[in-house]
């Protein structure tokens, strides 16, 4: 198998700006320089393969469409379905965390630093065969507890 | 901050994009923060891959979890997750290994061919090893390049070159009459002095290339002085002695032997101690005998190693033994599980278990 360089140049700019939370004006997460992060469930999240057809105008507005970022895309546009699975708060002590599923569900988690820290690796198995980190994270928002009801 | 999850997301971005979270050692968070060249390498398409800096190898090595990893994008106060994990990388440092398959054994300096060449730089492309550790090993393992193929020099072509090398540089030593300290000298020379000599004074023409080689692999340089090392040397003389006698030898004669195969002036320390894993001894008697062919299996070897002498000197059977002590613990305390261990006044004898 032939060698491959695996370039370091964007996850070293992401490095050597700290983990950093969003303008005050947003609710804070823990996010890279580049915008990415880790959220860890206990268990699964079960998602529509995919879009539902005949959806009521309530349900439409929980899809919407999006677009890979520029981190991994490599200036291909790359679109799909999404949808709107929950809310996120991340309280101002940037410790705990409450992630709201639906209108029925309340997960309470922590910030948690990751050590050591996880560097994605982006591949391409084109013929290019790119291999690059592009990021580093260092933060990840983890729930382990059981989900508990809103009444 | 609303969170949205594109459907069924995957590691696997497109059918040619995926992504993978990779856990990083300081090692390696060092490379990337200095923009350093890192490399992603493997013997062959069925080996296991491995992560190489400038100096280090770490084997790369699956750890699945069942939590449900998301890796989400923060955009306009919103995130989305476009990827979801169900395994990590975890990197290993590891033993560097150079390939060498398809790489010919190079007895005699007219035995070279141009036939279906592979050169150094390939060989390194699929060793699992960085660019230090190559460099390091090369002459170790008496890997040369000429004429732009890789060769193995054949252990006899590297004492015929290493007694040429060192039969130039005790003549010229004796003839700037540094006769009486021949051992002393060969401890401190000038490195450039030395390629000179070896180029003026080789009654053989080594390429530079061997040479080179042979005074890497047989020489510690410091400050730009090179210093024979006589073990290694000594190690090399003697296993090749011992291989091309086919019959015991005594060992008070083979010590004699050995000394008149070396160089004339050239008289370094002669320990057996110095061939550890290429001999045995028995009442007197020495012989040739490779630790390498012994099996990887300890009980196995254990029971080889029986066969070939009914009782052995715990300092005696410990270069036999080294390989399959994979946790280092005392030599002693690892052979209790396998054999008798008993002290016999200040010694330590093993013996089969009945």
């Amino acid at each position: 198998m032939p060698s491959r360089i695996v370039s370091t140049e964007k996850a070293s700019e992401s490095i050597k700006s700290p983990t950093q939370p969003v303008p005050d004006n947003l609710p804070s997460i823990v996010c890279t320089k580049w915008g990415s992060m880790l959220l860890e469930i206990q268990g699964e999240l079960n998602l529509p393969p995919n879009k539902p057809e005949g959806l009521n105008e309530q349900e439409e507005r929980l899809f919407t469409k999006f677009v890979y970022p520029d981190l991994v895309a490599d200036n291909e546009r790359l679109v799909r379905d999404a949808v709107k699975f929950g809310r996120l708060e991340i309280e101002k002590d940037m410790k705990r965390a409450t992630l709201y599923i639906s209108t029925s569900q309340r997960l309470v988690g922590t910030v948690e630093t990751i050590d050591p820290p996880l560097g994605l690796l982006k591949t391409d198995i084109d013929e290019s065969g790119k291999c690059e980190f592009v990021d580093v994270i260092r933060k990840k928002v983890v729930f382990k507890l059981r989900p508990l009801p809103i009444m | 901050m609303d969170l949205y999850s594109i459907l069924e997301p995957d590691h696997q971005l497109t059918s040619t994009k995926s992504l993978k979270l990779v856990e990083l050692n300081s090692e390696i968070l060092q490379a990337i923060e200095n923009k350093a060249e890192l490399r992603l390498k493997s013997a062959s398409t069925k080996d296991y891959p491995v992560l190489v800096t400038a100096s280090k190898t770490f084997k790369i090595r699956q750890k699945n979890h069942s939590n449900c990893v998301l890796l989400l994008s923060e955009h306009n106060g919103d995130a989305s997750s476009y990827a979801r994990f169900s395994n990590e990388l975890v990197l290993t440092p590891t033993e560097p290994t150079i390939n060498l398959r398809g790489i010919s054994v190079l007895t005699q300096l007219s035995e070279l061919t141009k036939k279906g060449p592979i050169t150094l730089e390939s060989v390194f492309e699929n060793s699992p090893m960085s660019e230090q550790e190559f460099a390091r090993l090369r002459p170790e393992l008496n890997l040369v390049e000429l004429e732009g193929n890789a060769y193995v020099l054949h252990e006899e072509l590297v004492r015929d070159c290493l007694s040429s090398i060192l039969r130039a540089i005790i003549e010229e030593l004796v003839e700037s009459g540094n006769e009486m300290n021949i051992m002393t000298r060969l401890q401190s020379l000038n490195k450039q002095w030395v390629t000179d000599v070896v180029e003026k004074h080789q009654e053989e023409s080594y390429p530079s290339e061997i040479t080179q080689t042979v005074l890497a692999k047989y020489t510690k340089e410091s400050d730009g002085k090179l210093a024979f090392l006589n073990e290694k040397v000594v190690r090399l003389y003697g296993v090749l002695l011992l291989k091309n006698n086919t019959q015991e030898m005594k060992e008070d004669d083979f010590a004699l032997n050995l000394k008149l195969t070396m160089p004339f002036n050239y008289h370094p320390d002669i320990k057996l101690e110095y061939l550890k894993g290429n001999f045995i001894t028995e009442n007197g008697f020495i012989r040739y005998f490779a630790e390498s062919d012994l099996s990887e299996n300890p009980v196995e070897r254990i029971s080889e190693l029986f066969k070939l002498k009914k009782e052995w000197k715990l300092e005696d059977i410990e270069p036999f033994v080294a390989r399959i002590n994979t946790k280092k613990i005392k030599t002693d305390k690892f052979l209790i599980k396998y054999a008798k261990v008993r002290r016999v006044g200040r010694q330590t004898v093993v013996c089969a278990k009945t």
